[in-house]
């Protein structure tokens, strides 16, 4: 089986603030006036606020995008890798995972007080950015479970966790992720943290 | 087997697309390798759609400094001074727009893989992606030929895609369906040797009628509206064929090159078009290369007479007609629905606007507006099952960036409408003011003076907040965008169109929009609109308000916008906008100095020009401002009829604008035509101070060409161009000023 190469995390948010994401333009533009993101070439924003639950606000990498992503109407901060990480799978996950609560911890104290970002690190999407046959009942999915499992036992909360296949027939294989207990990116290391370039 | 690679292989791939896609990716090779040389590789990505974007020069403004963008790959370029590794846009041929449900699906894929998740529909059909690496652009294109679909010639020197009438073989007011002709021409053209040598692009369209929009073939190179005949008793097929149209900066309409064309004729003909533009059309000069300048060097007469001779020499091929046997009207392929659905809310009003009865009973065509252009992956997946639920298996998109579905009987509009509902894509008022076209802009083309795209959106939120209550004789009216005056968004044919300007006010550069009024959108792109003046970006939706209010206001029974912008004429209608043109000083209004939706200071130093900083105005930009006033006091006098006072004062504006340029360096130059014509040149155009990177020395030869040949032919259209030749060489004598005062620390 192909080894999984490119990885999406969403992190889903409480705040109301996110359901306007144009709101959010000038903190992006500010993150790449200050390259606030390690190891990532800031490019550009992008505003697709007129699409219906779509990408939000796009601050465009070279290694990635970061997304105030609308879609099922479910307002959260999506971070999709492009260009390959080093390492196995679950490094590469790990890393992705690790990028996508930074920059969600980032947004959280950059944007206020103009604007609420609050974001919930217990509830996670992942998303596998690569066509596969049938998502839904793909074996990938067992591996993808398998690195979270593994991550959960080094975060000691193994066992404490709901994981579920919620892809669709003819779309991405995506995978909720939920925990007990909230997430802290210091807490997660990888040896490919950050994505080095 | 999980992933799109370890399907089994070549034998699911188009051959000859493949073959191409094969060698693309071994010239990329060679390219990282050093052994191309950079204008070579450049035109050979283009010729498979590898386009650039902004910033791809690895400099963009952040609003406090010029930052570098440090890519991995360092100075590797994939075009003179395009980063390799710098994002950019994948352009993906759809002939006459049409795709299928499977080829929606894989274009979803890729969208979500290699882009930001986003397809945009083109103004010419076409499906565009952003964001996209080079180095995926290989997998990309397999994946695509796979489903039959090619990005081969959808830029570059090239025949681009052949655009169609979205509603041929369904209008009521259709002599025939182009739609198989469309898609011959597109086939035999596509690598042919006759069409690989051109000077620049070549742009075709297919119509259905003369009276419609259809595919708008007074501006193109290349145009065919369906015409029938009777001859010796028999109803015999044939097309109205026009040459020599384009917009671009100075927009010209098609010339008439046969009034019936017999339909065995097309591919034949075309070919011989082509040859002659390869042998015949300017290669050294981009800015005067596009088939008009030669039809207009030649003449309608000579050229037709050129192109009789090259199709009488031309060897027989069979794919000139073989197409022809498999002609057949394309059969519904629907499901039915029990009756005694109900009604949604907003049904009614969706209808009204997006629903278009077709020539065959019961069924209509679904006008899906898609905002912007843009669609999701999400979006297009549900699209491809609602065509294949409720319309005929199949989606086309069109050029005001929508899609259509054909072939929807009425039980299944409902049905239909409500899927929309659910994937958000059932807004109303499909052609109307808040349909707006925009081009990319300088969201991502690097040739983005204006935010496009944002006006757009701006724009579209206000119209639609109050669509309830606009007059419906202001709801009709189309609203199309461009960037700049390269015309992208067809900003000439739209009743209200705009093109991305810039100006300096107190010191500072502000985004402004060019206003043409008039343009008209039926009888295939039938006429283009007139300036009427600059206005600075953020009083945009005001003038929009006025425009449309005044018109309301002051038509005359079921007067058309056309007819009114006529019967008002440019001063009444400057009148309305004069005052927009002021704005705060920086001080007090600051957002007036950055675009719609970017927070940075507007600049124009991504566009690889300079910026200039002061507090009061100078002689030369007084000088400019009265150049404008000349050129603006020219349109008055064409529309008066006063062809040869249009014509001197034209000529006088671009005399104005550049002695307004040379007094920088000669303060007490004379204002004598001959001496500033001679200053002009020595010390701004033989130098190429005036050119600037994109245009380069093109409106220069505006003037000097009139200087040169003296008064314009005396007719309409001739003094027309003419005015809007002046107004480019302004415009761009703004920018050189820009670039003089960070140049020379000019003041």
């Amino acid at each position: 089986m192909v080894a999984l190469q490119k990885f999406g995390v969403k992190i889903f948010s409480h705040s109301r603030d996110l359901k306007s994401p144009a709101d959010f333009i000038p903190q992006f533009h500010r993150w790449i006036q200050r390259n606030s993101i390690p190891d990532h070439l800031l490019i550009d924003v992008v505003d697709y606020s007129h699409v219906h639950q779509g990408p939000g606000v796009v601050l465009m990498a070279h290694e990635g995008f970061f997304a105030l992503d609308q879609s099922d109407d479910r307002p959260g901060l999506l971070y999709l890798r492009k260009r390959p990480f080093p390492g196995n799978q679950e490094e590469r996950l790990t890393a992705t995972l690790n990028i996508a609560i930074k920059a969600a911890k980032l947004l959280e104290t950059d944007a206020y007080p103009e604007h609420s970002a609050a974001f919930d690190f217990r509830h996670f999407r992942i998303i596998v950015n690569e066509q596969l046959e049938t998502p839904e009942r793909d074996p990938s999915f067992r591996t993808i479970r398998q690195n979270l499992i593994a991550l959960e036992e080094r975060l000691g909360q193994k066992g404490r966790s709901a994981i579920e296949n919620v892809s669709t027939s003819g779309g991405k294989l995506e995978i909720n992720w939920t925990l007990n207990n909230t997430l802290n990116p210091d807490t997660i290391s990888g040896e490919n943290e950050g994505g080095r370039r | 087997m999980t992933t799109w690679k370890e399907k089994p292989g070549e034998e699911n791939l188009l051959k000859e697309i493949t073959k191409e896609i094969k060698a693309f990716a071994f010239q990329m090779n060679r390219k990282k390798r050093g052994e191309l040389s950079d204008p070579i590789f450049a035109e050979l990505r283009l010729r498979m759609g590898v386009y650039g974007q902004r910033y791809d020069n690895g400099k963009r403004e952040d609003g406090l400094r010029t930052q570098n963008l440090n890519f991995p790959s360092g100075n590797i370029l994939k075009g003179p001074d395009t980063l390799w590794d710098a994002p950019g846009m994948q352009r993906i041929k759809i002939p006459f727009g049409y795709v299928t449900p499977v080829q929606l699906d894989v274009l979803a894929d890729l969208a979500e893989e290699y882009s930001d998740g986003i397809l945009h529909v083109t103004t010419r059909q076409d499906v565009q992606l952003h964001f996209v690496h080079i180095e995926d652009t290989i997998d990309l294109m397999l994946r695509l030929a796979e489903v039959g679909i090619t990005t081969q010639e959808a830029c570059g020197n090239t025949v681009r895609n052949i655009i169609a009438c979205p509603n041929a073989g369904i209008c009521p007011d259709e002599a025939f369906d182009v739609t198989p002709y469309a898609k011959a021409l597109s086939a035999f053209l596509l690598g042919h040797p006759d069409c690989r040598d051109f000077g620049r692009k070549f742009k075709i369209s297919f119509s259905g009628s003369r009276d419609k929009a259809g595919g708008l073939v007074h501006m193109h190179d290349l145009g065919f509206i369906a015409r029938k005949k009777i001859l010796a008793g028999k109803e015999i097929r044939g097309f109205e064929v026009y040459v020599g149209g384009g917009l671009g900066a100075v927009p010209q309409q098609a010339k008439l090159f046969d009034p019936f064309l017999r339909e065995e004729e097309l591919l034949p003909v075309t070919q011989a078009i082509a040859r002659i533009f390869t042998r015949l059309g300017e290669k050294q000069n981009r800015t005067r290369a596009r088939l008009k300048f030669l039809v207009s060097n030649l003449g309608i007469e000579e050229f037709r007479r050129i192109v009789q001779a090259e199709r009488s020499s031309l060897p027989h091929d069979d794919r000139w007609t073989s197409y022809r046997e498999k002609l057949s009207d394309h059969p519904p392929q629907t499901g039915e629905f029990p009756d005694g659905q109900i009604q949604p809310d907003g049904f009614d009003a969706w209808v009204k606007a997006n629903i278009l009865p077709q020539k065959q009973a019961g069924y209509s065509s679904v006008t899906v507006q898609l905002p912007l252009g843009d669609f999701t992956a999400r979006q297009a997946r549900a699209l491809a099952e609602i065509s294949r639920n409720y319309a005929d298996g199949s989606l086309r998109f069109t050029v005001e960036q929508n899609i259509i579905l054909r072939w929807v009987s009425k039980k299944n509009l409902i049905p239909l409408y409500v899927e929309l509902q659910k994937i958000g894509l059932d807004e109303k008022g499909a052609g109307t003011i808040t349909d707006i076209t925009a081009c990319p802009g300088t969201d991502t083309c690097k040739l983005g003076i204006s935010s496009s795209r944002g006006l757009a959106r701006i724009l579209r939120q206000r119209l639609l907040e109050n669509y309830g209550e606009l007059d419906e004789a202001a709801r009709n009216l189309r609203i199309k965008i461009s960037g700049c005056f390269n015309s992208c968004g067809q900003h000439h044919i739209a009743d209200i169109g705009f093109y991305g300007s810039s100006r300096t006010i107190n010191g500072y550069k502000v985004p402004h929009f060019q206003i043409l009024l008039g343009g008209q959108w039926e009888n295939n792109a039938g006429s283009f609109g007139l300036a009427i003046g600059a206005v600075p970006a953020k009083r945009i939706p005001e003038a929009v308000n006025r425009i449309t209010r005044f018109f309301v206001s002051n038509r005359e029974q079921d007067e058309s916008f056309q007819a009114f912008t006529k019967r008002i004429g440019r001063q009444g209608l400057r009148d309305l906008i004069e005052h927009l043109m002021q704005i705060p000083k920086y001080e007090i209004g600051a957002s007036f100095y950055s675009d719609w939706g970017d927070p940075r200071e507007y600049s124009l130093r991504d566009l690889g020009t300079g910026e200039c900083a002061g507090e009061v105005v100078s002689t030369t930009q007084f000088d400019l401002t009265d150049a404008e006033r000349q050129v603006f006091e020219a349109q008055i006098k064409l529309e008066q009829g006063e062809w040869t006072n249009a014509d001197r004062l034209a000529y006088k504006s671009m005399i104005t604008a550049a002695r307004a340029l040379v007094k920088i360096e000669n303060y007490d130059v004379p204002n004598d035509e001959e001496t500033i014509i001679r200053e002009f040149k020595t010390r701004l155009f033989d130098n190429g101070l005036f050119a600037d990177r994109f245009a380069k020395g093109k409106f220069g030869h505006y003037l000097l060409n009139r200087h040169a040949d003296g008064p314009v032919q005396q007719d309409h259209e001739d003094v027309r161009q003419l005015i809007e030749k002046a107004q480019l060489f302004i415009e761009a004598s703004h920018l050189c000023y820009v670039r003089l005062q960070e140049k020379e620390n000019v003041w």
